[in-house]
């Protein structure tokens, strides 16, 4: 409340008169750069238009609206309005295309980029519907999607994307195909939840008149009227709702793998047909209700998992946006097009600008820039690509504009054939025994077989109450609690490590996380951060700063990592005076007077300038320890030694040696150069023989897969190099900020950018695991107490419909009171 | 009692009609969406505007 009141009066005192500490649109702190004609301050062009855009409208009241509980996005000035000519041509936009619904009415759905909260929602419909020709826009906040309706004649996507822009949104087309088949799953359960909860209810009614009418005393013949209708309903619920049980236990019986569905199928269809011949008859017990509620339970557990795990699998997509990628062909004329980078065909000539990554593989025939090829190699260190050389689909383009000669699209690329091999991977893994299934199909075959001896056993002294007590147990020992407490346990757990930013997309993973086995670290951008960055220095520190102000002038990651060292330490950067012509190797310029050169031990030769040998000893202590020397020379005196390094994660030692002691051998499965990676191995305390060096993608799949055929193997990467192998293990983890690929096929996607969540990840396994033991063990107590009385024939109808919830709720109540995966990172402080 | 027979078959008649309509609204996707609906209301009116100081 606090909060939004300080927010209505920012929001008021910012209309009222120019604030020179705040944008007025975008709200963060901002020495004011742009100032409108009424005398309002904002940070940069685009929020001024985007103010504009607003108040022409009339919608200001959406400053009142936003809660400025995050940060209020990235400001980016507006594309040209040319720049989404595109989103006129089907072909761009693919899945999103429009389609005509009525006379000249579009409809289409659009990813939207730039959401936070319910405010941007009500901008962005209250905008649109301003817009003649528009005549429905609807913004889903959960899958940030915009539905919108328009006119052909009167206005056009491109026009309405533009506007969007200029308010801060990046509109772009879908890839979602996914989504709607989890959907139309979503909404065939829910149905059938309904219809079981209806059906529940209404037999509970007349099971109610029934147990009272035992008090009271009733007409038979409305007993017999009452019995009928509750099991007719009973036997809608187990054919209708409860069908997919029954289609789970025939697929069960046809595999040969006993699972959970079977003695659920086994007791409704069994409690059916002899209820079903006792009502018509009039005589024994009908167990109408006990059916009904089961089905309906049965179905509410599996809605859970089902709920959870698409939610957790959305919040992994919102996250990827999985938009179609697009290339910019150049026509024999020289005119430039957007296309789908599918649509293209080898022979094709396209440009890439500036950090895009390159869509196909190919050969540059015009510009020279640097490419950086971690994404398949692994290999941190950008290389250089002119005229002439190969590209492959999934390099970044990091230094100019280069114009690229199509040879392989799609599935033909070597980045096509690696996600080619995910599929083969995924499908060549032995399918996991869950634990609910194999408890459950011991469970089948003891049940049966206690129903069978009781069937023997009342046999000769009576037929008929063999029959009866027999059912009666079967129904009893139906496992409700076991089937519902296992999806609640994963369902819960899935809940609690998504709220921690951990994604598991398969809750089957937790199962196999629970006993130690082989886990494979990938190291650029996983161990290690995957960036350069200044590791030590030696010498008077105070030349770093001249030394800034060169390579402020530098596109390369070294002069990146340099800069970015002196802004950490809060430094100001003074200006070059005067800054000589690049060579490789290194450069060199006159800052505050004095001459200064920085660069490789070969760059200062060449520039006369003398290594002693002290300088030069030092340079190959850094780089034993894997680091990249930088030598800074002041006036021809060597005066600073920059090592730079791609740095390990602070944590990633800790996480390491805590998983160790958890039982787990940890391994190292890199493409860089098997020196850098020993070298990291030993400072992680890995054995040598697991740190494996210039792996291809290829090689990392084939190790994976050999060692999973002793114990659980998990992969933990972030690269397109390691998509296939995240596949291929058991587990795949995929870490943050690593290529869409790797995610794609990984079962889990840790959020957080911090190891510690692998090991919050496996502690919660095993804590889920033990959860899911321990309720079936009092589920189990439950049930052999009911067993052993409908064994003895103690059970009536009565007995049986007090049981069966009173051991569900004790399920349920455990698994929601129980700890598990709350305590997030408080373990990592004992491991290491 | 003999009523039951009519009235216990045009109860859940009744209710089946709830039913059908909760279906449809199933199946038109009106359960899809779960967290913008709830927030777009609070958002209809024009919010109130305090005074400053």
């Amino acid at each position: 409340m606090m909060a939004v009141t300080m927010e209505r009066q920012q929001a008021c005192s910012t209309t009222a008169g120019a604030d020179a500490r705040r944008c007025l649109h975008c709200g963060e702190p901002c020495t004011v750069v742009v100032v409108d004609e009424r005398g309002n301050g904002f940070c940069c062009a685009g929020c001024q238009g985007a103010y504009a855009v607003i108040s022409g409208l009339g919608l200001q009241d959406f400053y009142a609206l936003r809660q400025h509980s995050r940060r209020w996005g990235e400001c980016q000035p507006p594309q040209p309005s040319d720049a989404y000519e595109p989103f006129d041509s089907p072909e761009f936009l693919g899945n999103s295309a429009p389609r005509m619904i009525g006379d000249g009415v579009c409809e289409s759905r659009l990813g939207v980029a730039g959401l936070h909260c319910s405010a941007c929602a009500w901008l962005i419909e209250n905008a649109l519907r301003r817009v003649p020709g528009i005549l429905a826009a609807e913004v889903n906040l959960r899958r940030h999607t915009l539905t919108v309706q328009w006119e052909s004649s009167r206005t056009t996507l491109s026009h309405l994307a533009c506007l969007l822009d200029r308010l801060g949104y990046s509109l772009h087309p879908l890839n979602d195909q996914r989504w709607q088949e989890l959907d139309r799953e979503g909404r065939r359960l829910l149905a059938h939840i309904a219809m079981a909860g209806f059906l529940a209810a209404n037999a509970m009614w007349i099971a109610v008149a029934l147990y009272a009418a035992d008090f009271t005393g009733i007409d038979p013949r409305h007993r017999y009227f009452l019995n009928l209708a509750g099991m007719a309903l009973a036997a809608a619920a187990v054919w209708w709702p409860g069908r997919r049980f029954l289609v789970g236990a025939v697929a069960a019986l046809r595999t040969g793998t006993p699972h959970m569905d079977l003695p659920i199928a086994v007791g409704l269809s069994m409690g059916t047909v002899v209820g079903g011949v006792h009502a018509v008859r009039g005589e024994g017990a009908v167990y109408f209700d006990s059916l009904s509620s089961l089905v309906f339970l049965l179905l509410l557990g599996r809605w859970l998992q089902h709920h959870q795990q698409q939610r957790t699998s959305q919040a992994i997509d919102l996250l990827l946006r999985l938009t179609p990628m697009h290339a910019t062909v150049i026509r024999t004329d020289g005119t430039r097009r957007q296309v789908l980078a599918d649509r293209l065909a080898p022979g094709d000539r396209i440009c890439v600008l500036p950090d895009q990554s390159i869509p196909v593989d190919g050969r540059i025939v015009a510009g020279q820039s640097e490419v950086d090829r971690s994404l398949m190699t692994g290999e941190s260190d950008p290389v250089v690509v002119q005229e002439g050389d190969r590209v492959s689909a999934g390099e970044i383009n990091l230094g100019h504009e280069i114009e690229v000669h199509v040879e392989a699209v799609g599935q033909q690329t070597r980045v096509g054939q690696i996600l080619q091999s995910i599929d083969a991977a995924a499908s060549q893994r032995a399918p996991i025994v869950l634990l609910a299934d194999r408890m459950g199909g011991i469970f089948v075959l003891t049940v049966l077989a206690l129903a069978a001896a009781t069937l023997v056993y009342w046999w000769n002294e009576d037929r008929h109450a063999a029959v009866e007590h027999a059912t009666a147990l079967l129904i009893v020992a139906c496992p409700c609690a076991l089937a519902l407490a296992t999806p609640l346990a994963l369902a819960l757990a899935v809940g609690r490590a998504a709220r921690g930013r951990l994604f598991i997309r398969d809750a089957n993973v937790l199962q196999q996380l629970c006993r130690p086995g082989q886990m494979w670290f990938d190291k650029t951008g996983t161990l290690t951060r995957g960036k350069r960055r200044v590791a030590r220095m030696e010498g008077a520190i105070q030349w770093l700063v001249p030394t800034a102000a060169l390579q402020q002038h530098c596109q390369h990651t070294v002069a990146a990592a340099i800069v970015e060292e002196v802004r950490r330490r809060g430094w100001a950067i003074p200006a070059v005076e005067r800054l000589e012509p690049k060579q490789p190797g290194g450069m060199a310029g006159t800052v505050s007077g004095l001459r200064i050169a920085c660069g490789s031990r070969e760059y200062l030769l060449s520039q006369g300038i003398d290594l002693d040998d002290r300088w030069q000893e030092r340079a190959e202590r850094f780089v034993d320890e894997g680091m990249s020397p930088v030598y800074v020379a002041v006036e021809g005196k060597i005066e600073l030694l920059i090592g730079l390094a791609d740095a390990l994660r602070p944590e990633a030692r800790d996480v390491v040696i805590a998983l160790q002691q958890r039982g787990w051998q940890v391994g190292i499965l890199s493409g860089d150069h098997p020196r850098i990676v020993h070298q990291v191995a030993r400072r992680m305390q890995i054995d040598p023989h697991h740190a494996l060096g210039a792996a291809t993608p290829e090689d990392k799949v084939e190790i994976v897969r050999r060692s999973s055929s002793m114990h659980t193997v998990v992969m933990v990467g972030d690269g397109a190099n390691d998509a296939a192998a995240l596949a291929a293990a058991d587990v795949g983890i995929a870490v943050r900020g690593g290529a869409q690929a790797s995610l794609v096929a990984a079962p889990v996607y840790v959020g957080t950018d911090d190891l510690r969540s692998i090991l919050f990840l496996i502690d919660g396994a095993r804590a889920t695991h033990r959860l899911i033991y321990r309720t079936f063990g009092i589920a189990l107590g439950y049930n052999a107490l009911a067993i052993a009385l409908a064994f003895i024939g103690w059970i009536t109808p009565l007995v049986a419909a007090l049981m069966m919830p009173l051991s569900s709720l004790s399920v349920v109540g455990g698994t929601i009171l129980s700890r598990h995966f709350r305590s997030t990172f408080q373990l990592v402080q004992g491991g290491g | 009692m003999s009523v039951l027979y009519v009235a216990l078959p045009i109860a859940i008649l009744m209710g089946a009609s709830a039913l059908a309509a909760c279906l449809y609204c199933i199946h038109h996707g009106q359960f899809d969406d779960m967290d913008t609906p709830p927030l777009r209301m609070l958002n209809e009116d024009p919010p109130v505007r305090t005074r400053r100081q």
